[in-house]
Protein backbone atom coordinates (compact mmCIF):
# COMPACT_ATOMS: atom_id res chain seq x y z
CA UNK A 1 0.00 0.00 0.00
CA UNK A 2 1.51 3.50 -0.76
CA UNK A 3 1.80 6.47 1.61
CA UNK A 4 -1.27 7.69 0.48
CA UNK A 5 -3.44 5.02 0.11
CA UNK A 6 -2.72 4.16 3.63
CA UNK A 7 -3.11 7.74 5.15
CA UNK A 8 -7.00 8.16 3.04
CA UNK A 9 -7.40 4.81 4.37
CA UNK A 10 -6.73 5.11 7.92
CA UNK A 11 -8.52 8.21 8.54
CA UNK A 12 -11.73 6.92 7.00
CA UNK A 13 -11.43 3.91 8.80
CA UNK A 14 -10.38 5.96 12.34
CA UNK A 15 -13.64 8.10 12.00
CA UNK A 16 -16.15 6.61 14.12
CA UNK A 17 -19.44 8.06 11.75
CA UNK A 18 -17.37 6.37 8.73
CA UNK A 19 -16.91 3.30 10.17
CA UNK A 20 -20.52 2.93 10.96
CA UNK A 21 -21.25 3.73 7.10
CA UNK A 22 -19.13 1.01 6.13
CA UNK A 23 -20.30 -1.92 8.55
CA UNK A 24 -23.82 -0.95 8.05
CA UNK A 25 -23.55 -2.74 4.26
CA UNK A 26 -21.96 -5.65 5.62
CA UNK A 27 -24.41 -8.51 3.77
CA UNK A 28 -27.25 -9.71 6.29
CA UNK A 29 -25.76 -12.88 6.29
CA UNK A 30 -25.19 -14.37 9.95
CA UNK A 31 -21.63 -14.62 9.89
CA UNK A 32 -21.15 -10.76 8.68
CA UNK A 33 -21.46 -9.63 12.18
CA UNK A 34 -19.26 -12.05 14.20
CA UNK A 35 -16.40 -11.90 11.57
CA UNK A 36 -16.28 -8.14 11.63
CA UNK A 37 -16.43 -8.34 16.10
CA UNK A 38 -13.09 -10.22 15.02
CA UNK A 39 -11.21 -7.60 13.36
CA UNK A 40 -10.60 -5.40 16.49
CA UNK A 41 -12.10 -4.15 19.82
CA UNK A 42 -13.46 -1.04 18.20
CA UNK A 43 -14.94 -3.19 15.45
CA UNK A 44 -16.51 -5.14 17.52
CA UNK A 45 -18.18 -2.29 20.00
CA UNK A 46 -19.75 -1.50 17.15
CA UNK A 47 -20.86 -4.69 16.02
CA UNK A 48 -22.26 -5.27 19.35
CA UNK A 49 -23.61 -1.80 19.64
CA UNK A 50 -27.78 -2.07 20.22
CA UNK A 51 -28.22 1.35 17.71
CA UNK A 52 -25.54 0.13 15.60
CA UNK A 53 -27.62 -3.18 15.47
CA UNK A 54 -30.52 -1.00 15.28
CA UNK A 55 -29.23 0.58 12.24
CA UNK A 56 -28.13 -2.39 10.33
CA UNK A 57 -31.20 -3.85 10.74
CA UNK A 58 -33.69 -0.76 9.29
CA UNK A 59 -30.32 -0.86 6.66
CA UNK A 60 -31.50 -4.22 5.26
CA UNK A 61 -35.06 -4.18 5.89
CA UNK A 62 -35.42 -8.04 5.52
CA UNK A 63 -33.17 -10.29 7.77
CA UNK A 64 -31.70 -13.11 6.07
CA UNK A 65 -33.61 -16.55 6.00
CA UNK A 66 -31.54 -19.11 7.93
CA UNK A 67 -33.18 -22.26 7.77
CA UNK A 68 -36.01 -24.34 9.28
CA UNK A 69 -36.95 -25.90 12.05
CA UNK A 70 -39.18 -29.09 12.31
CA UNK A 71 -39.92 -31.95 14.63
CA UNK A 72 -37.90 -35.26 14.49
CA UNK A 73 -37.54 -38.12 16.41
CA UNK A 74 -39.31 -36.46 20.04
CA UNK A 75 -37.31 -33.48 19.27
CA UNK A 76 -36.94 -30.24 17.48
CA UNK A 77 -34.17 -29.47 15.31
CA UNK A 78 -32.68 -26.59 13.10
CA UNK A 79 -31.49 -26.69 9.51
CA UNK A 80 -29.39 -24.13 7.80
CA UNK A 81 -30.24 -23.31 4.29
CA UNK A 82 -26.80 -21.63 3.50
CA UNK A 83 -23.70 -22.62 2.70
CA UNK A 84 -20.62 -21.59 4.73
CA UNK A 85 -19.43 -19.57 6.53
CA UNK A 86 -22.65 -18.80 7.12
CA UNK A 87 -24.08 -22.45 8.02
CA UNK A 88 -25.27 -22.21 11.84
CA UNK A 89 -24.94 -25.45 12.80
CA UNK A 90 -27.48 -27.37 14.52
CA UNK A 91 -26.41 -27.59 18.17
CA UNK A 92 -26.08 -23.50 17.89
CA UNK A 93 -30.02 -23.37 17.83
CA UNK A 94 -30.54 -26.28 20.59
CA UNK A 95 -33.94 -25.62 21.55
CA UNK A 96 -35.60 -29.22 21.94
CA UNK A 97 -34.20 -29.41 25.64
CA UNK A 98 -37.64 -28.37 26.85
CA UNK A 99 -39.47 -30.79 25.28
CA UNK A 100 -40.10 -33.98 27.18
CA UNK A 101 -43.11 -35.75 25.25
CA UNK A 102 -44.03 -37.20 22.46
CA UNK A 103 -46.94 -34.97 22.52
CA UNK A 104 -44.91 -32.09 21.84
CA UNK A 105 -45.33 -29.62 18.52
CA UNK A 106 -43.99 -27.08 16.99
CA UNK A 107 -46.86 -24.40 16.15
CA UNK A 108 -44.99 -21.64 14.10
CA UNK A 109 -41.91 -19.57 13.71
CA UNK A 110 -41.52 -16.47 13.16
CA UNK A 111 -40.04 -12.93 13.74
CA UNK A 112 -37.02 -14.82 15.54
CA UNK A 113 -39.25 -16.70 17.87
CA UNK A 114 -40.50 -20.78 17.78
CA UNK A 115 -43.64 -21.47 19.68
CA UNK A 116 -44.39 -24.97 20.37
CA UNK A 117 -47.05 -26.99 22.70
CA UNK A 118 -46.85 -29.52 24.82
CA UNK A 119 -50.06 -31.18 24.97
CA UNK A 120 -49.41 -33.98 27.81
CA UNK A 121 -47.72 -30.89 29.84
CA UNK A 122 -50.48 -28.57 28.31
CA UNK A 123 -47.83 -25.79 28.48
CA UNK A 124 -46.58 -23.27 25.21
CA UNK A 125 -42.75 -22.86 25.21
CA UNK A 126 -41.52 -19.51 22.97
CA UNK A 127 -37.86 -20.27 22.04
CA UNK A 128 -35.71 -17.20 20.81
CA UNK A 129 -32.94 -19.39 19.16
CA UNK A 130 -30.59 -16.68 18.75
CA UNK A 131 -30.71 -15.38 22.03
CA UNK A 132 -30.96 -19.32 24.08
CA UNK A 133 -34.09 -18.08 25.27
CA UNK A 134 -36.85 -19.83 26.70
CA UNK A 135 -39.86 -19.22 28.08
CA UNK A 136 -43.10 -21.38 29.36
CA UNK A 137 -46.17 -20.42 29.80
CA UNK A 138 -49.46 -22.40 31.12
CA UNK A 139 -52.52 -22.35 28.58
CA UNK A 140 -55.94 -20.88 29.46
CA UNK A 141 -58.07 -24.17 30.61
CA UNK A 142 -60.60 -24.25 27.92
CA UNK A 143 -57.58 -25.27 25.53
CA UNK A 144 -57.26 -28.22 28.62
CA UNK A 145 -60.68 -29.57 27.44
CA UNK A 146 -60.40 -29.98 23.85
CA UNK A 147 -58.61 -32.62 21.53
CA UNK A 148 -55.39 -31.25 20.94
CA UNK A 149 -55.62 -31.99 17.42
CA UNK A 150 -58.17 -28.86 17.18
CA UNK A 151 -55.47 -26.81 18.55
CA UNK A 152 -53.37 -24.29 16.46
CA UNK A 153 -51.35 -21.16 17.23
CA UNK A 154 -48.72 -18.58 16.34
CA UNK A 155 -45.87 -16.03 17.99
CA UNK A 156 -45.27 -12.84 16.43
CA UNK A 157 -43.05 -10.11 17.72
CA UNK A 158 -45.60 -7.05 19.44
CA UNK A 159 -43.00 -4.38 18.78
CA UNK A 160 -44.34 -1.14 17.85
CA UNK A 161 -41.84 1.30 17.78
CA UNK A 162 -41.30 3.66 14.30
CA UNK A 163 -38.75 1.75 11.97
CA UNK A 164 -38.86 -1.49 13.85
CA UNK A 165 -37.59 -4.31 11.93
CA UNK A 166 -38.75 -7.99 12.27
CA UNK A 167 -35.64 -9.74 12.66
CA UNK A 168 -33.70 -8.42 15.35
CA UNK A 169 -36.65 -8.62 17.79
CA UNK A 170 -34.60 -11.06 20.40
CA UNK A 171 -35.80 -8.89 23.32
CA UNK A 172 -38.65 -7.27 22.10
CA UNK A 173 -42.42 -8.30 23.00
CA UNK A 174 -44.29 -10.57 21.68
CA UNK A 175 -47.87 -12.62 21.65
CA UNK A 176 -48.72 -15.53 20.96
CA UNK A 177 -52.34 -16.46 19.40
CA UNK A 178 -53.98 -19.50 20.02
CA UNK A 179 -56.93 -21.10 18.57
CA UNK A 180 -59.59 -23.77 18.74
CA UNK A 181 -60.54 -24.41 15.42
CA UNK A 182 -63.26 -27.61 16.33
CA UNK A 183 -65.03 -28.19 19.37
CA UNK A 184 -68.24 -30.03 20.16
CA UNK A 185 -70.72 -26.72 20.01
CA UNK A 186 -68.51 -25.86 16.36
CA UNK A 187 -67.34 -22.54 18.06
CA UNK A 188 -64.18 -21.73 17.05
CA UNK A 189 -62.21 -19.92 19.84
CA UNK A 190 -58.96 -17.53 19.85
CA UNK A 191 -57.39 -16.19 23.22
CA UNK A 192 -54.10 -13.67 22.78
CA UNK A 193 -50.97 -14.05 24.89
CA UNK A 194 -49.73 -10.68 25.49
CA UNK A 195 -45.55 -10.65 27.02
CA UNK A 196 -46.16 -7.12 28.12
CA UNK A 197 -48.86 -7.80 30.31
CA UNK A 198 -47.50 -11.08 31.32
CA UNK A 199 -51.13 -12.81 30.87
CA UNK A 200 -53.99 -13.94 28.21
CA UNK A 201 -56.71 -11.58 26.88
CA UNK A 202 -60.29 -12.49 26.83
CA UNK A 203 -61.68 -15.33 24.72
CA UNK A 204 -62.55 -14.26 21.46
CA UNK A 205 -65.41 -16.47 19.36
CA UNK A 206 -66.18 -16.60 15.77
CA UNK A 207 -69.21 -15.15 14.86
CA UNK A 208 -71.02 -18.33 13.09
CA UNK A 209 -70.61 -21.62 14.45
CA UNK A 210 -69.21 -24.09 11.70
CA UNK A 211 -67.15 -27.41 11.57
CA UNK A 212 -63.02 -26.76 10.98
CA UNK A 213 -60.72 -29.60 11.03
CA UNK A 214 -56.96 -28.75 11.70
CA UNK A 215 -54.88 -29.30 8.87
CA UNK A 216 -52.21 -28.72 11.32
CA UNK A 217 -50.24 -26.10 9.01
CA UNK A 218 -48.70 -22.90 10.43
CA UNK A 219 -50.70 -19.92 10.35
CA UNK A 220 -49.44 -17.92 7.25
CA UNK A 221 -49.23 -13.64 8.73
CA UNK A 222 -50.90 -11.68 6.03
CA UNK A 223 -51.70 -7.99 6.57
CA UNK A 224 -52.97 -7.92 10.27
CA UNK A 225 -54.14 -11.12 10.19
CA UNK A 226 -53.50 -14.67 10.74
CA UNK A 227 -54.56 -17.65 8.08
CA UNK A 228 -54.94 -21.48 9.22
CA UNK A 229 -55.56 -24.22 6.63
CA UNK A 230 -58.74 -26.40 7.53
CA UNK A 231 -58.13 -29.84 6.10
CA UNK A 232 -61.29 -28.64 3.55
CA UNK A 233 -59.15 -25.64 2.28
CA UNK A 234 -60.92 -23.25 3.77
CA UNK A 235 -59.48 -20.19 6.61
CA UNK A 236 -59.98 -19.64 9.90
CA UNK A 237 -59.21 -16.04 10.03
CA UNK A 238 -57.76 -14.00 13.29
CA UNK A 239 -57.50 -10.35 12.88
CA UNK A 240 -55.01 -8.74 15.60
CA UNK A 241 -56.72 -5.25 15.26
CA UNK A 242 -60.20 -6.03 15.55
CA UNK A 243 -59.38 -8.83 17.99
CA UNK A 244 -62.08 -11.07 15.80
CA UNK A 245 -62.52 -14.05 14.30
CA UNK A 246 -63.93 -15.33 10.82
CA UNK A 247 -63.94 -18.04 8.16
CA UNK A 248 -63.21 -18.01 5.02
CA UNK A 249 -63.69 -20.48 1.75
CA UNK A 250 -60.68 -21.35 -0.18
CA UNK A 251 -60.37 -21.03 -3.46
CA UNK A 252 -63.04 -23.61 -5.47
CA UNK A 253 -60.30 -26.86 -5.38
CA UNK A 254 -60.51 -30.11 -5.08
CA UNK A 255 -56.88 -31.53 -4.11
CA UNK A 256 -55.81 -32.65 -0.48
CA UNK A 257 -54.60 -29.79 2.09
CA UNK A 258 -51.04 -31.54 2.14
CA UNK A 259 -51.09 -29.72 -1.68
CA UNK A 260 -52.39 -26.32 -0.27
CA UNK A 261 -50.53 -23.27 1.00
CA UNK A 262 -52.35 -20.12 1.97
CA UNK A 263 -49.87 -17.35 1.07
CA UNK A 264 -49.31 -13.64 0.61
CA UNK A 265 -48.96 -12.86 -3.47
CA UNK A 266 -48.08 -9.39 -2.55
CA UNK A 267 -48.82 -6.79 0.39
CA UNK A 268 -51.80 -8.06 2.30
CA UNK A 269 -52.98 -9.95 -0.45
CA UNK A 270 -54.37 -13.36 0.04
CA UNK A 271 -53.15 -16.04 -1.79
CA UNK A 272 -53.33 -19.87 -2.59
CA UNK A 273 -50.68 -22.18 -4.13
CA UNK A 274 -51.86 -25.79 -5.04
CA UNK A 275 -49.12 -28.38 -5.71
CA UNK A 276 -51.11 -30.09 -8.58
CA UNK A 277 -48.15 -32.20 -9.96
CA UNK A 278 -47.06 -30.67 -12.88
CA UNK A 279 -48.17 -27.64 -12.12
CA UNK A 280 -48.57 -24.95 -8.99
CA UNK A 281 -52.02 -23.14 -9.08
CA UNK A 282 -51.89 -19.79 -7.60
CA UNK A 283 -55.27 -18.24 -6.72
CA UNK A 284 -55.89 -14.32 -5.31
CA UNK A 285 -58.38 -13.70 -3.34
CA UNK A 286 -59.78 -10.33 -5.00
CA UNK A 287 -62.10 -7.83 -3.45
CA UNK A 288 -64.59 -6.04 -6.46
CA UNK A 289 -65.66 -2.87 -6.09
CA UNK A 290 -68.74 -3.65 -3.77
CA UNK A 291 -65.87 -5.12 -0.99
CA UNK A 292 -66.84 -8.70 -2.35
CA UNK A 293 -64.45 -10.80 -2.33
CA UNK A 294 -63.69 -13.68 -4.48
CA UNK A 295 -61.10 -16.26 -5.61
CA UNK A 296 -58.78 -15.64 -9.19
CA UNK A 297 -57.12 -18.33 -10.40
CA UNK A 298 -53.75 -16.23 -10.80
CA UNK A 299 -51.06 -18.10 -12.61
CA UNK A 300 -50.31 -22.07 -12.96
CA UNK A 301 -46.85 -22.62 -13.27
CA UNK A 302 -45.35 -25.64 -14.87
CA UNK A 303 -43.15 -27.20 -12.28
CA UNK A 304 -40.65 -29.60 -14.32
CA UNK A 305 -38.49 -26.18 -15.28
CA UNK A 306 -38.63 -24.79 -12.39
CA UNK A 307 -37.52 -27.73 -10.00
CA UNK A 308 -35.01 -28.94 -13.75
CA UNK A 309 -36.93 -32.10 -13.07
CA UNK A 310 -36.16 -35.30 -15.57
CA UNK A 311 -39.14 -36.20 -17.43
CA UNK A 312 -40.11 -38.83 -15.45
CA UNK A 313 -40.57 -38.45 -11.87
CA UNK A 314 -41.31 -40.94 -9.04
CA UNK A 315 -45.23 -39.93 -7.76
CA UNK A 316 -46.67 -39.66 -4.77
CA UNK A 317 -46.18 -38.12 -1.72
CA UNK A 318 -45.96 -34.54 -3.37
CA UNK A 319 -46.48 -32.33 0.03
CA UNK A 320 -46.33 -28.71 0.90
CA UNK A 321 -43.93 -29.21 3.93
CA UNK A 322 -43.58 -25.19 4.73
CA UNK A 323 -44.24 -21.64 3.89
CA UNK A 324 -42.48 -18.20 4.75
CA UNK A 325 -44.40 -14.91 4.01
CA UNK A 326 -41.16 -12.79 5.46
CA UNK A 327 -39.12 -15.11 3.14
CA UNK A 328 -41.58 -15.67 0.17
CA UNK A 329 -40.13 -19.17 0.13
CA UNK A 330 -42.20 -22.25 0.23
CA UNK A 331 -40.30 -25.66 0.96
CA UNK A 332 -41.94 -29.13 -0.88
CA UNK A 333 -41.11 -32.69 -1.66
CA UNK A 334 -41.49 -33.82 -5.34
CA UNK A 335 -39.57 -36.69 -6.45
CA UNK A 336 -38.05 -37.64 -3.53
CA UNK A 337 -36.04 -34.41 -3.02
CA UNK A 338 -36.66 -31.66 -1.06
CA UNK A 339 -36.84 -28.28 -2.64
CA UNK A 340 -36.84 -24.65 -1.67
CA UNK A 341 -38.78 -22.18 -4.13
CA UNK A 342 -38.55 -18.72 -3.86
CA UNK A 343 -42.22 -17.28 -4.73
CA UNK A 344 -41.57 -14.14 -6.30
CA UNK A 345 -39.03 -15.37 -8.56
CA UNK A 346 -40.05 -19.08 -8.98
CA UNK A 347 -36.05 -20.04 -8.54
CA UNK A 348 -35.46 -23.28 -6.68
CA UNK A 349 -33.00 -24.82 -4.31
CA UNK A 350 -32.56 -28.92 -3.66
CA UNK A 351 -32.01 -29.27 0.16
CA UNK A 352 -29.56 -32.18 0.48
CA UNK A 353 -30.06 -31.93 4.48
CA UNK A 354 -33.39 -32.54 4.44
CA UNK A 355 -34.81 -36.14 5.30
CA UNK A 356 -38.30 -36.46 6.32
CA UNK A 357 -41.41 -35.18 5.32
CA UNK A 358 -43.05 -32.84 7.96
CA UNK A 359 -43.79 -29.47 8.74
CA UNK A 360 -40.54 -27.33 8.39
CA UNK A 361 -40.60 -23.73 9.71
CA UNK A 362 -38.93 -21.37 7.84
CA UNK A 363 -36.77 -19.16 9.95
CA UNK A 364 -35.19 -16.24 9.36
CA UNK A 365 -33.58 -13.38 11.23
CA UNK A 366 -30.35 -11.03 11.76
CA UNK A 367 -27.20 -12.70 13.82
CA UNK A 368 -25.09 -10.75 15.96
CA UNK A 369 -22.16 -11.01 18.00
CA UNK A 370 -22.19 -11.45 21.81
CA UNK A 371 -25.64 -11.64 22.50
CA UNK A 372 -26.79 -12.75 25.82
CA UNK A 373 -30.32 -12.82 27.28
CA UNK A 374 -30.57 -9.30 28.89
CA UNK A 375 -33.70 -7.61 28.57
CA UNK A 376 -36.81 -8.52 27.16
CA UNK A 377 -38.08 -11.16 30.40
CA UNK A 378 -41.35 -8.68 30.97
CA UNK A 379 -41.93 -10.43 34.33
CA UNK A 380 -42.76 -13.68 32.43
CA UNK A 381 -40.67 -17.10 33.25
CA UNK A 382 -38.01 -17.99 32.03
CA UNK A 383 -37.81 -21.57 31.90
CA UNK A 384 -34.26 -22.21 30.66
CA UNK A 385 -31.86 -19.81 30.61
CA UNK A 386 -28.76 -21.24 27.98
CA UNK A 387 -25.36 -19.87 29.03
CA UNK A 388 -24.24 -16.82 27.80
CA UNK A 389 -22.74 -17.35 23.65
CA UNK A 390 -18.90 -17.37 24.87
CA UNK A 391 -19.69 -19.78 27.31
CA UNK A 392 -21.83 -21.63 25.70
CA UNK A 393 -19.88 -22.45 22.33
CA UNK A 394 -16.77 -23.13 24.54
CA UNK A 395 -18.23 -25.93 26.15
CA UNK A 396 -19.25 -27.01 22.49
CA UNK A 397 -15.63 -27.24 21.33
CA UNK B 1 -23.22 35.79 -6.29
CA UNK B 2 -25.22 33.26 -8.33
CA UNK B 3 -24.67 33.57 -12.29
CA UNK B 4 -27.15 32.39 -14.82
CA UNK B 5 -26.34 30.53 -18.05
CA UNK B 6 -28.44 28.96 -20.16
CA UNK B 7 -31.10 30.00 -18.45
CA UNK B 8 -29.78 27.49 -15.21
CA UNK B 9 -28.78 29.33 -11.86
CA UNK B 10 -24.96 28.42 -11.49
CA UNK B 11 -23.12 28.13 -8.47
CA UNK B 12 -19.55 28.29 -7.58
CA UNK B 13 -17.55 25.51 -5.93
CA UNK B 14 -13.77 26.71 -4.49
CA UNK B 15 -11.33 23.66 -3.82
CA UNK B 16 -8.75 23.80 -1.06
CA UNK B 17 -5.97 24.15 -3.68
CA UNK B 18 -7.65 26.95 -5.50
CA UNK B 19 -9.51 25.36 -8.33
CA UNK B 20 -12.66 26.61 -8.93
CA UNK B 21 -15.55 24.46 -10.69
CA UNK B 22 -18.79 26.27 -11.88
CA UNK B 23 -21.65 24.20 -11.45
CA UNK B 24 -25.22 24.61 -11.42
CA UNK B 25 -27.04 24.71 -8.21
CA UNK B 26 -29.21 21.83 -8.91
CA UNK B 27 -25.77 19.72 -9.26
CA UNK B 28 -24.59 21.52 -6.51
CA UNK B 29 -27.67 20.97 -4.15
CA UNK B 30 -27.15 16.91 -4.96
CA UNK B 31 -25.16 17.48 -1.42
CA UNK B 32 -27.41 18.08 1.24
CA UNK B 33 -24.15 20.23 3.04
CA UNK B 34 -24.07 22.70 0.17
CA UNK B 35 -28.11 22.56 -0.36
CA UNK B 36 -28.79 23.72 3.15
CA UNK B 37 -25.64 26.86 2.37
CA UNK B 38 -27.49 28.04 -0.01
CA UNK B 39 -31.48 27.59 1.72
CA UNK B 40 -30.12 29.22 4.43
CA UNK B 41 -28.80 32.13 2.24
CA UNK B 42 -25.00 31.15 3.43
CA UNK B 43 -23.78 30.81 -0.02
CA UNK B 44 -21.73 33.81 -0.98
CA UNK B 45 -19.99 34.64 -4.23
CA UNK B 46 -17.91 31.11 -4.08
CA UNK B 47 -18.54 28.37 -1.69
CA UNK B 48 -15.50 26.85 -0.50
CA UNK B 49 -15.39 22.97 -0.05
CA UNK B 50 -12.34 22.53 2.68
CA UNK B 51 -10.47 19.79 2.79
CA UNK B 52 -11.38 18.45 -0.47
CA UNK B 53 -8.79 18.78 -3.67
CA UNK B 54 -9.94 19.48 -6.79
CA UNK B 55 -9.11 16.16 -7.86
CA UNK B 56 -11.86 14.30 -5.44
CA UNK B 57 -14.09 17.62 -5.92
CA UNK B 58 -13.97 17.40 -9.67
CA UNK B 59 -14.81 13.36 -9.51
CA UNK B 60 -17.87 14.17 -6.93
CA UNK B 61 -19.25 16.77 -9.40
CA UNK B 62 -19.44 14.04 -12.12
CA UNK B 63 -21.37 12.04 -9.90
CA UNK B 64 -23.64 14.50 -8.77
CA UNK B 65 -24.03 16.02 -12.58
CA UNK B 66 -24.88 12.31 -13.84
CA UNK B 67 -27.25 11.65 -10.47
CA UNK B 68 -29.11 15.03 -10.55
CA UNK B 69 -33.01 14.25 -11.49
CA UNK B 70 -32.50 16.06 -15.41
CA UNK B 71 -34.85 18.24 -17.11
CA UNK B 72 -35.43 18.55 -20.68
CA UNK B 73 -36.04 21.64 -23.16
CA UNK B 74 -39.81 21.06 -22.06
CA UNK B 75 -39.38 21.12 -18.29
CA UNK B 76 -40.27 17.69 -18.62
CA UNK B 77 -38.37 14.96 -16.30
CA UNK B 78 -35.99 12.78 -18.25
CA UNK B 79 -37.74 10.02 -16.60
CA UNK B 80 -41.16 10.72 -18.19
CA UNK B 81 -39.41 9.49 -21.49
CA UNK B 82 -37.06 7.23 -20.13
CA UNK B 83 -38.56 4.05 -18.36
CA UNK B 84 -37.76 4.57 -14.49
CA UNK B 85 -35.99 0.81 -14.74
CA UNK B 86 -33.73 1.80 -17.65
CA UNK B 87 -32.66 5.07 -16.20
CA UNK B 88 -31.96 3.16 -13.06
CA UNK B 89 -30.11 0.52 -14.89
CA UNK B 90 -28.33 3.10 -16.92
CA UNK B 91 -26.96 5.09 -13.54
CA UNK B 92 -26.46 1.50 -11.92
CA UNK B 93 -23.46 0.68 -15.25
CA UNK B 94 -22.20 3.89 -14.74
CA UNK B 95 -21.61 4.08 -10.95
CA UNK B 96 -19.69 0.58 -11.63
CA UNK B 97 -17.30 2.55 -13.91
CA UNK B 98 -17.06 5.27 -11.64
CA UNK B 99 -16.01 3.49 -8.93
CA UNK B 100 -13.12 2.12 -10.71
CA UNK B 101 -10.37 3.97 -8.73
CA UNK B 102 -7.84 3.20 -6.72
CA UNK B 103 -7.93 2.66 -2.63
CA UNK B 104 -6.88 6.22 -2.15
CA UNK B 105 -9.13 8.04 -4.07
CA UNK B 106 -12.19 5.55 -2.43
CA UNK B 107 -11.23 6.58 0.47
CA UNK B 108 -11.27 10.43 -0.28
CA UNK B 109 -14.50 10.28 -1.80
CA UNK B 110 -16.13 8.39 0.84
CA UNK B 111 -15.13 11.07 3.06
CA UNK B 112 -16.00 13.45 0.22
CA UNK B 113 -19.47 12.08 0.34
CA UNK B 114 -19.75 12.08 4.25
CA UNK B 115 -18.93 15.39 4.35
CA UNK B 116 -21.00 16.84 1.88
CA UNK B 117 -23.62 14.36 2.40
CA UNK B 118 -24.33 13.33 -0.88
CA UNK B 119 -26.23 9.76 0.35
CA UNK B 120 -25.50 7.44 -3.24
CA UNK B 121 -21.99 8.38 -3.52
CA UNK B 122 -21.80 7.48 0.46
CA UNK B 123 -23.68 4.07 -0.46
CA UNK B 124 -21.64 3.26 -3.42
CA UNK B 125 -18.14 4.01 -2.04
CA UNK B 126 -18.88 2.11 1.52
CA UNK B 127 -20.45 -0.89 -0.47
CA UNK B 128 -17.78 -1.12 -2.90
CA UNK B 129 -15.21 -1.46 0.43
CA UNK B 130 -17.51 -3.98 1.92
CA UNK B 131 -17.84 -5.78 -1.42
CA UNK B 132 -14.11 -5.75 -1.71
CA UNK B 133 -13.02 -7.04 1.74
CA UNK B 134 -16.50 -9.59 1.40
CA UNK B 135 -14.19 -12.80 1.00
CA UNK B 136 -11.16 -12.02 2.82
CA UNK B 137 -9.39 -13.22 5.99
CA UNK B 138 -9.30 -11.83 9.09
CA UNK B 139 -5.57 -10.34 8.25
CA UNK B 140 -6.57 -9.89 4.97
CA UNK B 141 -9.39 -7.34 5.77
CA UNK B 142 -6.86 -5.73 8.43
CA UNK B 143 -4.15 -5.17 6.31
CA UNK B 144 -6.71 -3.96 3.51
CA UNK B 145 -8.03 -1.15 5.73
CA UNK B 146 -5.36 -0.43 7.53
CA UNK B 147 -6.52 -1.56 11.27
CA UNK B 148 -4.86 -2.45 13.67
CA UNK B 149 -4.79 -6.02 15.56
CA UNK B 150 -5.39 -5.36 19.23
CA UNK B 151 -6.72 -8.36 20.46
CA UNK B 152 -4.05 -10.58 22.38
CA UNK B 153 -3.94 -13.69 20.62
CA UNK B 154 -6.16 -15.73 23.55
CA UNK B 155 -8.88 -12.90 23.22
CA UNK B 156 -9.05 -12.81 19.20
CA UNK B 157 -9.14 -17.50 20.19
CA UNK B 158 -12.20 -16.81 22.45
CA UNK B 159 -14.24 -13.75 20.01
CA UNK B 160 -13.58 -16.83 17.03
CA UNK B 161 -14.59 -19.52 19.33
CA UNK B 162 -17.68 -17.59 20.15
CA UNK B 163 -19.43 -18.43 16.49
CA UNK B 164 -16.71 -20.91 15.35
CA UNK B 165 -19.11 -21.74 12.35
CA UNK B 166 -18.65 -17.96 10.78
CA UNK B 167 -15.03 -18.57 10.41
CA UNK B 168 -14.93 -21.69 8.27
Amino acid sequence: MSQSEGNSTASVMDDEDLLWEILLRLPPQPSSLPRASAVCKRWRRMATDPSFLRSFYAHHRKPPLLGFFEYQRDNVVFTSILDAPDRIPRERFNIGGSITSSESYVLGCRHGRVLMIDHVRTELFVCTPITGEQRRLAVPPVFKTVLHTCINGAVLCAANDQGHVHGGCHSSPFKVVLVIMYRDDHQPLACVYSSEANAWGNLITGAAPCRLFNAHRPGSLIGNAFYWLTMRNDMLVFDLVEQSLAVLSGPPVKNLFVHSQIIQVEDGVVGFVVLSYPHFQIWQRKLNDHGVATWMEWKTIGMHNILALPPQIVRGGETILGYSEDADVFFIYVDVKFYMVQFRSMQSKILDEAYYITDYHPFTGFYSPGINIAGGCDGAEVLHVVVRLSDFDLLMC
Amino acid sequence: MATREAGKKMIMLKSPDGMEFEVEEAVAMESQTIRKMIEDDCADTAILIPNINSKILSRVIEYCNKHVPTTGATGAAASDTVAPAALAEDLKIWDAEFIKVNRATRFDLIQAASYLNIKGLLDLTSQTTIDTISDNSLEEIRSFLSTKNDYLPEEEQTIRRENQWAFQ
